[in-house]
């Protein structure tokens, strides 16, 4: 009898266990894709999900992971930082540097911005949404990335990369700065045989505060000429905006 | 070397230099690609049916082969992918262009067993441009070409949508892309928001004053399904695969799409899809075309089996 009351104990605690489990992840399947009033009711049962950190620690290696990462990200865990920079270095699709992201703060910036530094000029480099991420965050938060790393990143990345590169670009020179460095990256899409970077060279051009406008009325003589009639357009549009 | 009495004696210089030309063959013959990304690759049957398999004898009776015999009768496999404008408003999130970086490392990695959306070569030209050549089932060269569009310019929407001149021009290319793809293409798949069955959506979202996305606005005008059917309705008769993968996409446009042409293919989601999962069923749903894969492998890459992750319908045919 008492071998049968301590076995029923067991069964009980580890469907209460089993509970909890399918319990987080019920509400973080409503983090997204639901109503605000569902997410925000998502978000308070799952501040109140025993042992939560414990649960998401293992859920990280599972198949359960993104939405792990979601949760944390959410709730703003930062205790589960040095998880998501562990799992990042494994990170194919950039998610956990979303998260990270989501984590940064004042005191964490300079650890992070380092990270995603080394990652991304790394040989190997990380995977292509990753390299984005970083980049995209570094032109967000201004991290100022130095000529000549920049000038590796664009040299040797894929189309993907140098779109970034040029995104990044556009917005240092939006903030004023290091005009003559950032320049540069507009005038090497401008050339680029993508006619999307040259596009999106001549839209950033557009967009320049109108003291750094003058010198591309010389630089724009050559794309008038494009091969590609929607580049030819934009290029006069540009052109002709600036005068 | 050769006494005419016993095999011939070969001295270590042939061993090395047939060992060069088979280096060299090698290197020629597997040309470096990135390794495939591991966490979004589809499940791949443990019994993969596919046209390849089915004999000649067996091929006029087959709808699986003969689904593809037509997909492929003009030697060209037409592919549009369109990553819809993905925002998580009322955060200023956009995610469009990641999830589409994340399927272009898949299309440029290494093939593997079982896995077709892989080994493409991009246009020198064109950057949404990708392609390889395959053999089909009834051993034709097939020009397998895939256009992937993502409709965002950048990762924060307060910015595409007040800062960046580029947005509207991009947010059009993604449309049309989509709309033209749905009138001439083979594929057709969405990757983005259903916006309560408003959508499909390239543009920064309706907004209410609060920042969250403007449902009713959406729902009363359904702006992108009113072109999507019109799109549809205006072909020529020709069968394509159309895939939706957004949020409960079954019950919103199912009916609706399916209506415009009963021959076409659907791939939709039953349920709340978070983007991970929509995307594996993509690159499932992409690698199971080109692969050319029969009914229940088609069902196992695009988890619309027992995972019910997805819904398929008409596509290969029973």
């Amino acid at each position: 009898m008492r071998n049968l009351v301590f076995f029923l104990l067991i069964v009980v605690a580890a469907k209460a266990g089993a509970a909890e489990t399918a319990e987080w992840l019920r509400h973080a399947e409503r983090l997204t894709g639901e109503s605000e009033a569902v997410r925000e009711r998502a978000i308070r049962r799952l501040k109140n999900v025993p042992g939560l950190e414990g649960q998401l620690t293992i859920a990280l290696t599972g198949p359960d992971r993104f939405l792990a990462v979601d949760v944390i990200a959410t709730l703003k865990l930062k205790n589960l930082l040095p998880l998501l920079i562990d799992l990042s270095r494994i990170d194919d699709t950039g998610t956990t540097y979303l998260a990270m992201n989501a984590l940064m703060d004042k005191d964490n910036a300079p650890l992070l911005t380092k990270l995603y530094k080394d990652r991304l000029l790394a040989n190997p480099p990380p995977a292509l949404a990753a390299r984005m991420v970083i980049i995209d965050t570094f032109g967000r938060i201004g991290f100022q990335l130095a000529a000549q790393e920049l000038n590796q990143l664009y040299s040797r990345g894929i189309y993907e990369v140098k779109s970034a590169v040029v995104a990044y670009a556009r917005l240092r020179l939006r903030a004023g700065v290091g005009i003559e460095a950032h320049s540069e990256f507009l005038k090497a899409a401008l050339k680029s045989p993508y006619q999307q970077l040259r596009l999106q060279a001549l839209y950033a051009i557009k967009d320049l505060p109108s003291a750094q406008q003058s010198p591309w009325r010389e630089r724009l003589e050559t794309c008038v000429g494009d091969r590609q009639e929607k580049v030819r357009e934009l290029c006069l549009t540009v052109r002709n905006s600036l005068d | 070397m050769f006494d005419g009495k016993k095999f011939p004696r070969l001295s270590w210089h042939w061993f090395a230099v047939a060992a060069l030309m088979v280096a060299v063959l090698f290197f020629f013959r597997n040309p470096k690609r990135p390794p495939t990304p591991e966490t979004l690759l589809p499940p791949v049957p443990s019994e993969l049916e596919t046209a390849y398999g089915i004999s000649k004898a067996e091929r006029a009776a087959s709808p699986c082969f003969q689904t593809y015999e037509e997909l492929l009768s003009d030697g060209v496999l037409d592919v549009r992918i369109v990553f819809g404008y993905k925002d998580a408003r009322p955060a200023r999130y956009v995610g469009d262009r990641y999830e589409r970086a994340i399927l272009v490392e898949y299309l440029l990695g290494e093939c593997r067993a079982g896995f077709f959306a892989c080994g493409f070569d991009r246009d020198a030209e064109d950057a949404d441009l990708f392609r390889k050549t395959v053999r089909a089932a009834n051993g034709a060269k097939v020009l397998v070409r895939v256009r992937v569009a993502a409709s965002s310019v950048g990762p924060d929407d307060e910015e595409n949508r007040e800062r960046d001149a580029s947005q509207p021009q991009q947010s059009a290319y993604a449309e049309r892309v989509f709309l033209d793809g749905l009138k001439v293409a083979d594929v057709v798949f969405y990757d983005g928001h259903s916006r309560d069955g408003g959508g499909p959506d390239f543009e920064p979202p309706q907004m209410l004053k609060d920042d969250h996305v403007n449902y009713y606005w959406y729902v009363l005008r359904t702006p992108g399904l009113s072109k999507t059917v019109d799109a549809l309705k205006a072909d020529s008769g020709k069968r394509r695969l159309v895939g939706v993968f957004s949020c409960v996409s079954d019950k919103h446009f199912s009916d609706v799409l399916l209506a415009t042409k009963k021959k076409n293919g659907l791939i939709t989601s039953p349920n709340l899809i978070y983007y991970t999962e929509a995307l594996r069923n993509l690159i499932g749903g992409l690698s199971a075309t080109i692969g050319q894969f029969c009914k229940h492998s088609f069902a196992a890459a695009v988890r619309a089996d027992e995972s019910r992750s997805s819904r398929l319908e008409n596509f290969p045919a029973n």
